[in-house]
């Protein structure tokens, strides 16, 4: 049995009246689902859930996992990954929204409910709508390149360019080097970054770059040894433990052996 | 067709000055030009997500292709949104748990091929001779192996230090293990001034904005 | 002197703000001619570019917002001149931030109409995707499939000239990204085994430290270092853009930050030995 078959045959593509006819019977099907779902238990809800999270992992463990036919690089799962990618990304289209939908929530009730700062709250509506409406029926207008451009990324980076102010502040009052490995990190942090700004290359650019071992001592030569030869090994480090410790969560999240004291006590309530 | 708009120019200039002005004291200015931002992103988040995203993947193939099975698409987005609602929150940990899965089905693909090449790449040896010098690397055989040896003496120590499934008791591994701590100061260090290097280039460009875009200067 | 070593340790933050904008705009406008040396990290992005197969098309994907255009914009550009200069067709995808798309479309479409590229013939922009490990695996498998159409004219992809003989990951000569966050694992985790296009990488200069282990062990075989290897890649392309101005304020700020610190230091020590607070 081929899966693909099956599942062309199961959900044949509808044109015409029959279009709409499916579209609602399927959006009636899933009313029908909300309910029958409200009406669980908590211990099914649980199960329903832990088994909705393994049964999509599958896919894809499966996937990587299943032996491919001879002479292919594709298993009898591989035709739906491009159609699961995008189920992914449409599920992640709509979880965009949340967040838009959590912020015209609470800045409606403050407007509604007249809190202090109604007005800035006003303010941010008017935008939503405005660069929605701007974006989707009037994008090739000069009016809306201008306003995501001049204005939109304007304030986007006005905002973390304030960092730069914050992190010198922060960098000459907390560091103060008290310990060996204060020390250590000043001391590569300098090298480092004299090695890779043009002020510090200068300082050794009369060293020639390659071809005698006066090289070794141009400070762009020294940063990038420190940052290939003792920097690279212990991120590398690091990053073979977030490896292990992420394919264990990972494991942990598909087999729902994850347990968190919130998700707990509203599953189980009825 | 431009993209910029002298209007345009000027509004993000004074919201730039205003946004700014958080540096000095939060100010209501601030706040006016900080709402006007979120709006402006929300606003945007949505044009994008339905342009770029749900007309073309989930409206055309549903509407015009006749792939009537996108509904149900519809019906996992809208889980999501039962999160806001006391009674049927819940439910948003069934779409949750479809995304959460599929991850972590990733992650086993992407585990193996991230870190296996890592691995194979760790054993370096520790003597190298002419021919195993990398054509360019302006480096000799001794030169070469003294690299390997710290290259690895690094990963043997800085992982040892982060080994927490035992006490460790060994003075040698207790030795090892602070070899390993010294040797993160140096990533430290780089991260910490290439982290500078970052904000300051931010900066940068909004000054250069306000310079050059907004009065004409340089 | 403990007076001094008091004032050394506090100096008001205003003062310190003050300073770098000074700082900043003298930079910008005083560019101070110093030598600037090519990394070889730099030099293997270009390289990777200079050797990509003609007759393959380039991904270009970008994962940055405006909050770090400062660095990620120049990056995109040096790139995006390279691909045209060797007549290279290229296609960009976006993930991460929505903005992404928009941003490295504005680009394209200036040194397009410099380097004589038609969207669709040379081209094209397939948009924003907000799953980025879903869709990977997808261009892995079927590309088509998988993005159907694209971002700008709404139409699908096997209708472009651009697109002609791009099936999936095997007819792509080039894997090069634009990012402010760490979305090359899923690059390197998904596709990069299943592919010989070589992987190049330009991070912000906060993740690049981090990096230099996939250059290593050859996963990478390149990477900007946040503006610095922007203005780099300048360097080798030949070209006096933007980045090459705002080395010298990154330059001079670098060198404010290690003197304050200095001077808090020495107001510490300097305090300790006089038998005051640090």
């Amino acid at each position: 049995m081929n899966l693909q078959r099956f599942l062309a045959s199961a959900f044949p593509a509808a044109h015409g009246h029959w279009r709409w006819l499916a579209i609602v019977l399927a959006a009636a099907g899933c009313g029908i689902m909300f309910f029958v779902l409200q009406a669980l238990p908590g211990r099914a809800r649980k199960a329903l859930i832990a088994a909705v999270t393994f049964l999509a992992g599958l896919f894809y463990a499966l996937e990587f996992f299943w032996p491919v036919r001879r002479g292919t690089d594709e298993n009898f799962l591989t035709f739906a990954v491009p159609t699961v990618g995008n189920v992914i990304n449409v599920l992640a289209a709509f979880t965009l929204g949340l967040g838009v939908f959590s912020l015209v929530r609470i800045h409606s009730s403050k407007i509604v409910k007249l809190r202090e700062g109604w007005p800035n709250s006003v303010v941010l509506l008017v935008s939503i709508v405005v660069m929605a409406v701007a974006g989707l029926r009037f994008e090739e207008t000069r009016f809306f390149r201008s306003l995501f451009r001049d204005v939109l990324n304007s304030f986007d980076a006005a905002m973390f360019a304030t960092l730069a102010f914050f992190i010198i502040s922060a960098a000459y009052r907390a560091f103060r080097v008290k310990s060996a490995e204060a020390t250590l990190l000043m001391g590569a942090a300098l090298v480092v970054m004299l090695g890779q700004i043009p002020i510090g290359q200068y300082l050794t650019h009369w060293i020639p770059e390659k071809g005698s071992f006066a090289s070794l001592l141009r400070l762009d030569n020294i940063s990038n040894w420190l940052l290939l030869t003792v920097n690279a090994p212990a991120t590398r480090a690091i990053g073979f433990g977030l490896g292990i410790g992420g394919l264990a969560i990972a494991l942990r999240l598909w087999l729902s052996l994850e347990r968190g004291a919130f998700f707990e006590a509203k599953a189980d309530e009825s | 067709m431009e993209w910029s708009h002298p209007i345009g120019i000027w509004i993000g200039a004074i919201g730039t000055l205003a946004l700014f002005s958080l540096i000095y004291r939060e100010n209501w200015l601030y706040r006016l030009f900080e709402h006007m931002f979120i709006g402006l992103a929300a606003g945007y988040t949505i044009k994008a997500a339905w342009d770029e995203i749900l007309e073309t993947q989930w409206w055309n193939p549903m509407v015009h292709d006749g792939q009537w099975p996108w509904v149900f698409a519809l019906f996992g987005g809208f889980l999501f949104y039962t999160i806001f609602t006391k009674r049927y929150n819940w439910m948003s940990r069934i779409s949750i748990g479809v995304l959460l899965g599929f991850a972590a089905g990733q992650a086993f693909q992407a585990t193996a091929n991230l870190y296996i090449p890592q691995i194979r790449g760790s054993f370096k040896p520790l003597w190298v001779n002419e021919g195993m010098l990398r054509a360019g690397s302006g480096l000799t055989p001794l030169g070469q192996s003294l690299n390997n040896i710290l290259f690895v003496v690094i990963i043997v120590t800085v992982m040892t230090y982060f080994f927490f499934s035992f006490e460790q008791r060994n003075k040698v591994v207790q030795g090892t293990a602070r070899t390993g701590r010294l040797m993160l100061m140096f990533a430290f260090g780089a991260i910490f001034g290439s982290t500078v290097m970052a904000r300051m280039a931010l900066l940068i460009d909004r000054v250069w904005f306000l310079m050059h875009d907004w009065l004409g200067i340089g | 002197m403990s007076a001094l070593s008091e004032t050394l340790q506090t100096i008001d933050r205003r003062y310190l703000y003050a300073t770098l904008l000074i700082i900043v705009i003298v930079g910008l406008l005083v560019e101070i001619p110093l030598p600037l040396a090519v990394g070889p990290q730099a030099r293997g992005f270009y390289d990777a570019v200079e050797q990509a197969d003609p007759n393959k098309i380039a991904i270009v994907s970008t994962l940055w917002s405006a909050s770090t255009q400062g660095e990620n914009r120049p990056q995109t550009r040096v790139i995006l001149e390279h691909l045209m200069r060797r007549k290279l067709r290229f296609a960009l995808i976006a993930f991460g931030d929505p903005q992404s798309t928009i941003l490295a479309q504005e680009i394209a479409e200036d040194l397009a109409r410099a380097h004589g590229y038609e969207y669709g013939k040379q081209w094209i922009n397939l948009g924003y995707r907000a799953d980025i490990a879903g869709t990977l695996k997808g261009i892995v498998r079927d590309l088509n499939e998988t993005l159907k159409q694209d971002s700008i004219r709404n139409r699908p992809l096997a209708q472009f000239e651009v697109m002609r003989g791009v099936h999936n990951i095997r007819d792509v000569g080039l894997i090069a990204e634009v990012s402010a966050s760490g979305n090359y694992v899923s690059w390197l985790g998904l596709v990069v085994g299943s592919t010989d296009a070589p992987f190049c990488y330009a991070p912000t200069s906060v993740m690049a430290p981090e990096l230099y282990t996939y250059i290593d062990s050859g996963q990478m075989k390149g990477m900007l270092f946040g503006i610095k290897g922007a203005a780099e890649y300048e360097r080798l392309l030949g070209i006096r853009g933007f980045t090459s101005r705002a080395i010298t304020p990154v330059s001079l700020a670098l060198v404010l930050l290690f003197v304050l610190i200095g001077l808090g230091n020495y107001g510490m020590y300097a305090s300790r030995k006089k038998g005051g607070t640090a």
